[in-house]
C-alpha cells in the first residue's frame, strides 16, 4: 500500500472525528459542570501527587477546562486520540512488524471507540486516563526496542504509574509485564515482572498505612481517587475499557506474532472486529443519549437558546428530571408554559418544575439558574453556594456567584470572588468584564437593563423561603409583570392538583391571565374545575374557554367511567399532552395512592 | 580579595537601598489605612509576623518601624510590608513591654505619596497559646463535600490538617474541643459517614456513639471539665432557614435540646431532670472550678414562633453545680436573664481564672454567625456587671469566642469586614474587665484574605500540635463506635424531647 493512500485515509479518519466531536458531540457538554485543573493551592500536592492517580485527575481537570470552547475542546479530543493512536499502532508494530494497512486498522480503533462511546458523558476523562498511560506504553515500547528496562526503572515506573493513574493502572502495568516475560522467557523480563509484583502488593499498603489521604478502597483498587467521584459519576465503563485497551492491544500483537506472523491483514482484520464487537456490546448497555440531551439542555439554557430545547425535547429515550426542567425553563422563558407543559410527561410533579428538593450537588447550578432568571436572587446564591460545594471553582459556578453578588449589589465580595476567579484559566476576560460594571465603566457583558430588573423583581421584604409556591407569591407580590413567576406559580398549582388555588390565583389577579385568551392547560384545568368542584367561585365564569373543550372533556369523562380496561392508554391516545391526563394519571402523588 | 570587597559592595548598596527612606509630598494628621488593621493594637510576644499592606486604591511606599534602641526603614516595592521571621521574631523579644511605632508613606488614589501620622503597636509579655485550631468550609448551608480540622502555628505561618473529611469518606466534622486548650485531649464529632464521637482521653483514641436513651440526640456543643475526663455536652435537634433577605441569609436554630455529661473514666452519660427540661437548655460551658456549668436556656418553642421570626426565643444564662462524688446537681441558678440585657445571650466561656465570662447577645437565637447584630459581651462573674467589649466588636457578626489558657487572649470568630466569611480575631485581656483593640489572624501574604473565601469555623487555642497524628485520628474515625452507657440512675426520657419521664 503506498504510503501517501495510508496516510489519507488516516487523515480522513480523524478529520470525520472532528467533525463528528464539534458538531455531535458537542465538548462543551464535558465541561458543564467541571471544575478547572491547575489550582495551585497549599493542599495541591497531597491531593494530586499523594493520592492514586491524583495526576491524571489532575491533568483531566486541565485539559477538559478546554471544553468550555467547543472548538477546541473538539480538537484536544481528537489530538488526544491522535497521540494515543500513534503510540498503539507504534507498539503493535515493534510487537508484530505488521504493515501500513495493518497499522491503519490499528489507528482506526480509537476512532471506532470514541465513535460508539460518544454517548458516555465521562468520555474525556477516559481518554485523558489512557493519554497518561502512553508512559506505560512508552516503557513498553522500551521493552521491545531491546533496551530492557533495568530493575529500578521498572520500580520507580511502578510507583510513578500508580501516582499518575491509580491501583488499577499498576496492576495493568503488572499484567503487561507477565505478557512480556511469557513472549520472551527473558530473565530480565522475569525480573521485572517480580519487581513490578512487589511494588503492586506492597506499595498500595505502604500508602495507606502511612500516607494520609489514601483510603483502603482507594489504595488498593480505585480507578480513581474517591473525591472526585462527582466529576466522573462513578466508574465510568469508557473508563475502564480504555484502561485495558492497550494491554489487549498488546496480547493480541503478542498473540498475532507468535500464531499467525504471516497473515497479518487478516490477524489486524480479526483484532479490529473483537475490539470494535466487543466496545460495541460494551456501550450498547451504557448508552445513555438522554443523559446526554440534558447535558445538552444545560448547555443550551446557559446560552439562552430556548428554541433548541423546545425543539429537541422529544428526543431523550425516557423521562429525565432535568430534561423535564429545561423543558419547562424554555416554556416559561418563551410564555408557552400554559399550552405546551403537558406536551413532556410530568412525571414528577412538582419535581420536575424546581430542582430544591430532593437537592443533591448536581441539581443546584441548574436550581441557582432557574432562580436567577425569575429574578429570586437570595435563593439564587443559596444554591449557588451549594454548588460551588460539590464544583468547588466551576467556571459556570463562580460566575454565577459572582454575578449574585453584583445584583446584589455586594461589590466587595464580588470583587473577593473575581480575585479568587481570577487566578483560573480563561476567566480574564470575564473578570475585567464585571470589574468594568462595578466601576460604572461602560461596554459590558452584563446587561445593565437585565441587572435593574432582577433587581426590581426581587422582594425587598424579608420572609423564610419555605417552598416554592410561597416564594413566587411574594415574588408577585414585588412586581406584578414578572412573567416567569407568573407561569410558575400557576404551573406549580397544576402540578399539585390544587385547582382551587389555580382558580384563587385567576380569580384574585394574583397572576396576569387574558380571561378571554387563556393557554390550553388552564382552559383545561377549568373545565376540570367546573367539573368536579363543589363550591365554584361564581368570578371562575369571567375566564373564557373554548366550547369544544367542553365536549372534549366529556369524551374524557365518559373514558374514565366506562369498563374499559386500558383507560391510561386511550386517554394517551386521544388527550396526549392534556392536564386532564395529567390529571388522573400522570400525577405522581396519584401513582403513588 | 577583589571578589569579596565587590559581593560587600553589593551587600552594602541592597542594604541602602532597602533602608532609604522614599520622598513625600505631604504630611497627614491621621492614622493610615492598613490591611488588616494592625494600627494601635497590643500584640503578644510569640506571634507571627504581622505583615501588611495599604487599604485598597493606595500603595504602601515606604515604613519606618521605631523602638526604644532602633529606627528601621523598610520600602515597599510591592505595597506590601512582609517581615522577614527572624527579624520580626527578634524584635519582638528585644522590645517586650515596650511600643513599636509605625511611620508610613502611603500613595494614595491620586498618586501623591503622604507621611501619616505614626501608629504604635505593644508588644505584650503574655504568649498567646502557640496554635489554633479551626474548621475550614466553604458557604454551602446544606450541602458539604471538602471541609477539614486543621491547626495552625500562631508563632508562624504553618497550617496542617488536624483530620481532614476527604481521609474519612466526605464526613461532616466539626465541633471539636479541647481541655483547658490541652493538645493532649480531643472531641470530635463526625455525622453522616462514619459518625459519632471521636475522643482523645488519658492516651487513648477511640470513637464513641453518644446517643442513649437519655439523649434525644449524639452530642453536640461540648466543654471539658478541668478535671479533663467530664465532658458536658448539648444535645440538640437543629434545624435551619434561609431568608430572602441577604443580610441575615439563614437561621440555624434548635427545635429541643438539652444538657448531658459524659464520664469518660466510665464511659456513662447522665443527666438531670434541671438541664433536661421542656426548655431548650445549650452550649454547656464549665467553670475552672471544676463544680460550675454555666450554659444557656430558651423556654419551649411554640409553634408560632418560627413563623414569627423567632423573635420571643431568646436565652438566658444558667449555672448548676455538680458534685461528682454524690453524682447529683443543684438547682439551676438564672445568672442573666435575656429581658435583662434585651437579646439572646449565647456562646457562655468563662475565662480560666474563673472571674468573668465572655458570651455573645444577639437580637434572637444561639447560633449567630449570621446575626449581623451580634456583640460580644463580658460578665463580672463578682460584680454582676455585663459590658458590651467596644474593641472586639464591629458592625459584622461576632460569635465562638475562647481563651488562651493563661486567660491573656481572647480569639473571636467575626464576618467583619466582609459580612460573608468568618476569620479569627485576637484581642488582648488586661484581667480587669477590658479588651484591647483586636487584630486579625496573620498570614504571610496581606492578600491572602482578598481571595479567601473559607470561613474559619469554632476557633479554639491549643497550647501546642495535637497529640495524635492525621492517620490515627483516620483509623479511629473509621473504626466502628464504642456505645456509651447511660447512667441507669437517671429517669429520662430523652426521645420525647427530654423531661422526666414521670
Amino acid at each position: 500500500m503506498k504510503k501517501s493512500i495510508y496516510r489519507t485515509i488516516v487523515a480522513v479518519a480523524y478529520m470525520l472525528l472532528f467533525g463528528f466531536v464539534y458538531f455531535f458531540i458537542d465538548p462543551r457538554c464535558y465541561n458543564i459542570f467541571q471544575q478547572p485543573g491547575f489550582v495551585l493551592t497549599s493542599e495541591f500536592f497531597i491531593d494530586h501527587f499523594v493520592q492514586p492517580g491524583g495526576l491524571a485527575v489532575y491533568l483531566s481537570l486541565f485539559i477538559e477546562q478546554f471544553s468550555m470552547f467547543r472548538f477546541w475542546g473538539a480538537l484536544f479530543l481528537v489530538v488526544e486520540l491522535f497521540f494515543t493512536s500513534w503510540l498503539i499502532v507504534r507498539i503493535v508494530k515493534k510487537i508484530s512488524g505488521t504493515s501500513d494497512i495493518v497499522s491503519a486498522v490499528f489507528w482506526l480503533v480509537p476512532v471506532a471507540v470514541s465513535m460508539i462511546a460518544w454517548s458516555d458523558i465521562k468520555f474525556p476523562f477516559a481518554i485523558n486516563m489512557q493519554v497518561l498511560l502512553l508512559a506505560g506504553v512508552v516503557n513498553i515500547w522500551m521493552l521491545f526496542s531491546g533496551r530492557h528496562m533495568q530493575r529500578y526503572i521498572t520500580l520507580l515506573f511502578s510507583v510513578l504509574l500508580y501516582h499518575m493513574c491509580g491501583p488499577v493502572a499498576l496492576y495493568v502495568f503488572l499484567l503487561v509485564n507477565i505478557l512480556v516475560y511469557a513472549s520472551d522467557h527473558n530473565k530480565n523480563s522475569l525480573l521485572n515482572t517480580a519487581v513490578s509484583a512487589a511494588v503492586s502488593l506492597v506499595y498500595p499498603f505502604i500508602m495507606y498505612k502511612y500516607v494520609l489521604p489514601v483510603s483502603f478502597e482507594h489504595a488498593f483498587y480505585a480507578v480513581i481517587p474517591q473525591q472526585q467521584k462527582f466529576i466522573c459519576f462513578g466508574t465510568s465503563p469508557v473508563m475502564v475499557i480504555m484502561l485495558f485497551e492497550l494491554p489487549a492491544l498488546v496480547l493480541i500483537g503478542l498473540l498475532s506474532q507468535k500464531l499467525v506472523a504471516k497473515r497479518q491483514l487478516i490477524c489486524a482484520g480479526l483484532v479490529l472486529l473483537v475490539l470494535a464487537g466487543s466496545v460495541a456490546v460494551f456501550f450498547k448497555k451504557h448508552d445513555d443519549r438522554t443523559e446526554r440531551l440534558s447535558f445538552r439542555f444545560a448547555v443550551a439554557a446557559h446560552e439562552h437558546d430556548w428554541s433548541y430545547i423546545t425543539k429537541h425535547y422529544r428526543e431523550g429515550e425516557r423521562y429525565d428530571r432535568h430534561i423535564n426542567f429545561y423543558y419547562n425553563m424554555a416554556l416559561a422563558q418563551t410564555k408557552q408554559m400554559g399550552d405546551k407543559m403537558f406536551l413532556y410527561p410530568q412525571f414528577m410533579g412538582m419535581e420536575g418544575l424546581f430542582l430544591d428538593d430532593p437537592m443533591a450537588g448536581i441539581e443546584c447550578y441548574p436550581t441557582s439558574f432557574l432562580y436567577r432568571e425569575i429574578g429570586l436572587i437570595t435563593n439564587s446564591l443559596h444554591f449557588a453556594f451549594e454548588a460551588h460545594v460539590s464544583f468547588l471553582e466551576s467556571h459556570y459556578v463562580m460566575r454565577m456567584i459572582i454575578d449574585d453578588l453584583i445584583i446584589l449589589q455586594d461589590y466587595a465580595n464580588a470583587l473577593k470572588y473575581l480575585e479568587k476567579y481570577s487566578h483560573e484559566m480563561f476567566s480574564k476576560a470575564f473578570v475585567a468584564d464585571r470589574k468594568n460594571f462595578i466601576n460604572g465603566v461602560g461596554g459590558t457583558e452584563l446587561d445593565a437593563k437585565e441587572v435593574s430588573l432582577i433587581r426590581k423583581n426581587h422582594p425587598k421584604y424579608d420572609f423564610y423561603l419555605k417552598n416554592v409556591q410561597n416564594d413566587m407569591l411574594y415574588m408577585l407580590a414585588a412586581n406584578k409583570d414578572n412573567f416567569l413567576s407568573n407561569q410558575y406559580i400557576i404551573a406549580s398549582a397544576l402540578l399539585n392538583n390544587d385547582l382551587n388555588l389555580f382558580v384563587d390565583l385567576l380569580i384574585t389577579g394574583t397572576c396576569k391571565v387574558d380571561p378571554n385568551n387563556m393557554p390550553r392547560a388552564y382552559q383545561e384545568a377549568l373545565v376540570l374545575y367546573w367539573a368536579t368542584s363543589k363550591n365554584i367561585k361564581e368570578k371562575s365564569y369571567d375566564f373564557k374557554v373554548q366550547p369544544f373543550l367542553k365536549d372534549s372533556f366529556k369524551s374524557f369523562s365518559d373514558i374514565l367511567s366506562s369498563s374499559e380496561t386500558e383507560k391510561y392508554r386511550l386517554v394517551a391516545q386521544k388527550f396526549p399532552g392534556s392536564y386532564w391526563k395529567y390529571y388522573v394519571f400522570d400525577n405522581p402523588q396519584n401513582k403513588a395512592k | 580579595m577583589i571578589m569579596n570587597r565587590i559581593l560587600h559592595l553589593v551587600a552594602l548598596a541592597i542594604i541602602i537601598s532597602s533602608c532609604a527612606s522614599v520622598d513625600y509630598t505631604s504630611e497627614s494628621n491621621s492614622k493610615p489605612q492598613v490591611f488588616p488593621d494592625y494600627t494601635d493594637i497590643v500584640i503578644p510576644v510569640n506571634i507571627a509576623p504581622l505583615n501588611f499592606k495599604a487599604e485598597a486604591g493606595s500603595k504602601l511606599l515606604s515604613v519606618e518601624v521605631k523602638t526604644r534602641t532602633e529606627t528601621l526603614t523598610f520600602k515597599c516595592p510591592d505595597g506590601k510590608m512582609i517581615w522577614k521571621k527572624r527579624q520580626w521574631h527578634k524584635l519582638l523579644k528585644e522590645n517586650v513591654g515596650d511600643t513599636l511605632s509605625y511611620t508610613l508613606i502611603i500613595s494614595d488614589t491620586s498618586g501623591q505619596a503622604v507621611k501619616y501620622a505614626p501608629f504604635y503597636q505593644v508588644v505584650s509579655p503574655d504568649s498567646i497559646d502557640s496554635y489554633l485550631a479551626y474548621r475550614l468550609i466553604g458557604t454551602g448551608y446544606v450541602l458539604w463535600d471538602q471541609m477539614g480540622i486543621y491547626e495552625r502555628n500562631l508563632e508562624n505561618f504553618k497550617q496542617k490538617p488536624i483530620v481532614e473529611n476527604k481521609d474519612v469518606d466526605n464526613a461532616c466534622m466539626n465541633c471539636h474541643s479541647f481541655s483547658s486548650q490541652n493538645p493532649n485531649t480531643l472531641l470530635l464529632h463526625t455525622r453522616k459517614y462514619n459518625g459519632g464521637t471521636t475522643i482523645l482521653y488519658n492516651g487513648k483514641l477511640q470513637k464513641y456513639n453518644t446517643k442513649t436513651n437519655i439523649s434525644m440526640s449524639a452530642g453536640v456543643y461540648s466543654s471539658w471539665n478541668p478535671n479533663g475526663y467530664l465532658i458536658a455536652m448539648s444535645t440538640n435537634l437543629i434545624y435551619q432557614r434561609f431568608h430572602n433577605n441577604y443580610t441575615k441569609r439563614i437561621y440555624v436554630y434548635d427545635e429541643k435540646s438539652d444538657i448531658v455529661l459524659l464520664n469518660m473514666k466510665t464511659e456513662t452519660l447522665t443527666t438531670c431532670p434541671q438541664l433536661s427540661t421542656r426548655d431548650m437548655e445549650n452550649f454547656p460551658a464549665w467553670a475552672p472550678d471544676g463544680r460550675t456549668l454555666y450554659y444557656i436556656s430558651a423556654q419551649a418553642r411554640k409553634d408560632e414562633d418560627i413563623d414569627n421570626f423567632d423573635k420571643n426565643v431568646r436565652y438566658s444564662l444558667l449555672r448548676i453545680t455538680y458534685d461528682e462524688q454524690s453524682n447529683s446537681w443543684s438547682s439551676a441558678d438564672t445568672l442573666l436573664r435575656a429581658d435583662d440585657v434585651d437579646g439572646s445571650i449565647t456562646y457562655p466561656k468563662p475565662s480560666p481564672d474563673g472571674r468573668y465570662l465572655a458570651y455573645t447577645i444577639a437580637d434572637r437565637g444561639y447560633f449567630t454567625p449570621y446575626n449581623r447584630e451580634s456583640q460580644l459581651c463580658l460578665l463580672d462573674l463578682q460584680t454582676m456587671e455585663t459590658t458590651i467589649q467596644p474593641n472586639v466588636n464591629s458592625n459584622s457578626s461576632e460569635s465562638n469566642h475562647g481563651w488562651s489558657h493563661n486567660g491573656k487572649w481572647l480569639v473571636v470568630g467575626s464576618k467583619h469586614p466582609d459580612n460573608m466569611f468568618t476569620k479569627p480575631y485576637f484581642a488582648h485581656f488586661d484581667g480587669n474587665g477590658h479588651f484591647d483593640k483586636r487584630f486579625l489572624l496573620p498570614q504571610e501574604d496581606p492578600d491572602f484574605y482578598d481571595s479567601f473565601i473559607l470561613n474559619y469555623n469554632n476557633s479554639d487555642f491549643i497550647t501546642g500540635e495535637v497529640a495524635v497524628s492525621s492517620i490515627q485520628l483516620r483509623n479511629a474515625i473509621k473504626s466502628e463506635p464504642v456505645q456509651i452507657k447511660a447512667d441507669p440512675s437517671v429517669d429520662i426520657d430523652g426521645l420525647s424531647g427530654a423531661t422526666a419521664k414521670k
